[in-house]
């Protein structure tokens, strides 16, 4: 078995923090003006049967008055404003991260909802096998009810009712231990946005630690209805995910699914073949140092229920 | 009388939690009460964030992900989280004298409201030397162009309208960049010899200077000069700028990081351009008594 690295002081902070013999869960939200959807996300982190819980917001300077309103409406939130909008979705996380002072930490978007058992439920199961590094649950459309979290990591629909291992989160609802960020350090900066989940999700596996997916919690997110696509975020897309698979997937898995994931992406590169290009290009500025640091992930069984 | 309004002190920490200390207890024993504390860490290592945690319980503390931010974005971070009307700035390894607080926002009201920042003396610690203003400007109240960033206060609706530190800088001179935005919104600085600030780091002499402060120091310079100063004085600056880094490089023998940061510089030309906000203001290298 694993032995713990907790360092004596975070054990010591974890204990004195323990409540109605709970352990402290902070959780983690990072919002950029939408503070209506801010606004149910937090109610429903409220709203929670687990009473031991402390909120922090990092916001990426919001114009839309979200900040005067956690000040308001929530004073118990822990806020952090950044002095402007230029930092990244894994920057920001970060930031929250390491402002956390619970034993674990729950990552969440501010357009998800969580269902008021979804903490107390989670920790238990960190409680019971220690070396959970990750648990992450079923995320339904909030609009439609149909499960939406693991069919966009390429789920079919019998996996999502089972409970299995695996090597990936979705990243807009799910338990993360915090000592984890002390050693593996939270999600990569410079992929900036989309895919840092999987990167994350590599380095708590290559850590020793095992990541679940508990089909018994229900978290639900705001699906976009016109997720369109931005040449942004068809960017980072295009480029994060050769970064991923290159630093974590065994070498005939890292080959096969660079080629996969060309020829998904070539239509991207027919209607916007600059973006396309300076991808592809960003990708192969890092070739170097990622394949000088490779930590292939060991366990071929975790990569399967993902199919992608 | 309405209340006193609330004072944001933001302080930036890298791994002095012994400085730390003496500086919040400095901040915590001042006759001015109304007052809010941020201290944004950045990622120490040697225990400081756990000893706030315990002694300091009322510091709203921000800690950072990495030491790979520089004191310009880490005090920016600090800015953006103040509630104040007014921001202290300041160093960790800086201590305020009891009245500081509370003589410097009676001067605020006393004095014309273009006042954006109040600089005061700074006294370096251990041997009582002065180290800022220049001794010749030492006794009397004067309208200056830049100050020394280890404890000043300023109004933080200014900060917000100009924007805080320049965040290319990383650190060093980013004062400087500050003091001319202030200035070239028509807002002033004074300096204000009534209060002190003590500091411990830094030696009282600038030619005591690191490779690592010079590289920074000698690029930021130019940059400042670049972005700001008129035709007519930026060449005559420039030059003069690069005779006293050359004269010091060759003196302490930093000739790498002498091109390295000349290089630094030159890559930020198009940053200069593109920011340029020439600065007409009378007390640009040119201090006037109030």
């Amino acid at each position: 078995m694993r032995v713990s690295n907790i360092t004596p002081h975070k054990q010591e902070m974890a204990m004195s923090s323990t409540r109605y013999g709970q352990p402290l869960v902070s959780v983690v939200i990072v919002n950029w003006n939408r503070k209506d959807d801010l606004k149910e996300c937090l109610e429903s982190v409220k709203a929670q049967t687990y009473k031991n819980i402390e909120i922090i917001v990092v916001d990426n300077h919001s114009i839309d008055g979200t900040i005067e309103r956690i000040r308001e409406d929530f004073p118990e939130v822990k806020l952090i404003v950044m002095p402007d909008s230029f930092y990244g979705a894994c920057e920001t996380f970060n930031i929250g991260f390491a402002n956390a002072t619970g034993k674990y930490t729950v990552v969440m978007d501010n357009d998800a909802m969580l269902e008021r058992t979804w903490i107390d439920k989670n920790v238990k199961e960190f409680e019971i096998d220690t070396v959970l590094g990750c648990i992450a649950g079923r995320v339904l459309n909030f609009y439609t009810n149909e499960d939406w979290g693991f069919l966009v990591y390429g789920l079919t629909d019998d996996w999502v009712k089972k409970e299995f291992y695996t090597t990936v989160f979705v990243g807009c609802s799910a338990m993360i231990r915090t000592d984890i960020f002390d050693e593996v350090g939270g999600y990569p900066k410079e992929y900036f946005l989309y895919h840092n989940e999987f990167a994350l999700g590599a380095k708590i596996i290559n850590a020793g630690y095992k990541i679940k997916y508990n089909p018994n919690t229900k978290a639900y997110h705001k699906v976009s209805q016109t997720q369109g696509h931005s040449k942004k975020g068809d960017y980072y897309g295009i480029r994060n995910w050769y970064w991923f698979v290159w630093e974590f997937y065994p070498l005939d898995l890292a080959v096969k699914h660079s080629v996969i994931h060309f020829a998904k992406t070539v239509h991207i590169g027919l209607r916007h073949p600059y973006t396309f290009l300076k991808a592809h290009f960003g990708a192969m500025s890092k070739i170097s140092g990622i394949l000088g640091n490779r930590t292939p992930l060991k366990e071929r069984e975790l990569l399967k229920p993902v199919r992608w | 009388m309405s209340s006193p309004p609330l004072v944001s002190v933001v302080i930036v920490n890298w791994n002095k939690k012994d400085d730390l200390r003496a500086c919040l207890e400095s901040v915590r024993t001042q006759t001015y009460k109304n007052i809010e504390i941020i201290v944004v860490d950045n990622h120490s290592t040697d225990g400081s964030i756990e000893r706030i945690r315990e002694e300091f319980t009322e510091v709203k503390l921000i800690v950072m992900p990495d030491p790979s931010y520089g004191a310009c974005e880490t005090f920016n971070i600090g800015f953006a989280n103040a509630t104040g009307t007014y921001i202290v700035v300041m160093d960790n390894d800086a201590t305020l004298e009891e009245r500081w607080i509370e003589a410097a926002i009676t001067k605020f009201d006393t004095e014309d409201a273009k006042i954006a920042l109040i600089a005061p003396k700074v006294i370096h610690q251990a041997s009582g030397k002065l180290q800022w203003p220049p001794k010749q400007y030492e006794k009397c109240e004067h309208y200056v162009d830049s100050f020394l960033g280890c404890g000043v206060i300023v109004k933080k609706f200014v900060l917000d309208e100009v924007g805080g530190y320049p965040k290319r800088f990383f650190i060093y001179t980013n004062e400087s960049d500050l003091a001319i935005k202030i200035l070239n919104r028509g807002y002033k600085i004074l300096y204000f010899p009534q209060i002190t600030t003590f500091h411990k780091g830094m030696q009282e002499e600038i030619y005591s200077m690191s490779p690592r402060q010079f590289y920074y120091s000698f690029s930021n310079e130019l940059w400042v000069t670049w972005k700001y100063y008129p035709f007519k004085k930026l060449l005559f600056f420039t030059l003069f700028r690069l005779y006293l880094f050359t004269k010091l490089s060759v003196k302490k023998r930093y000739f790498v990081v002498f091109f390295k940061s000349i290089f630094r510089a030159i890559l930020g030309i198009p940053y200069c351009i593109r920011e340029r906000a020439p600065c007409y203001v009378e007390e640009l290298n040119n201090w006037r008594r109030k």
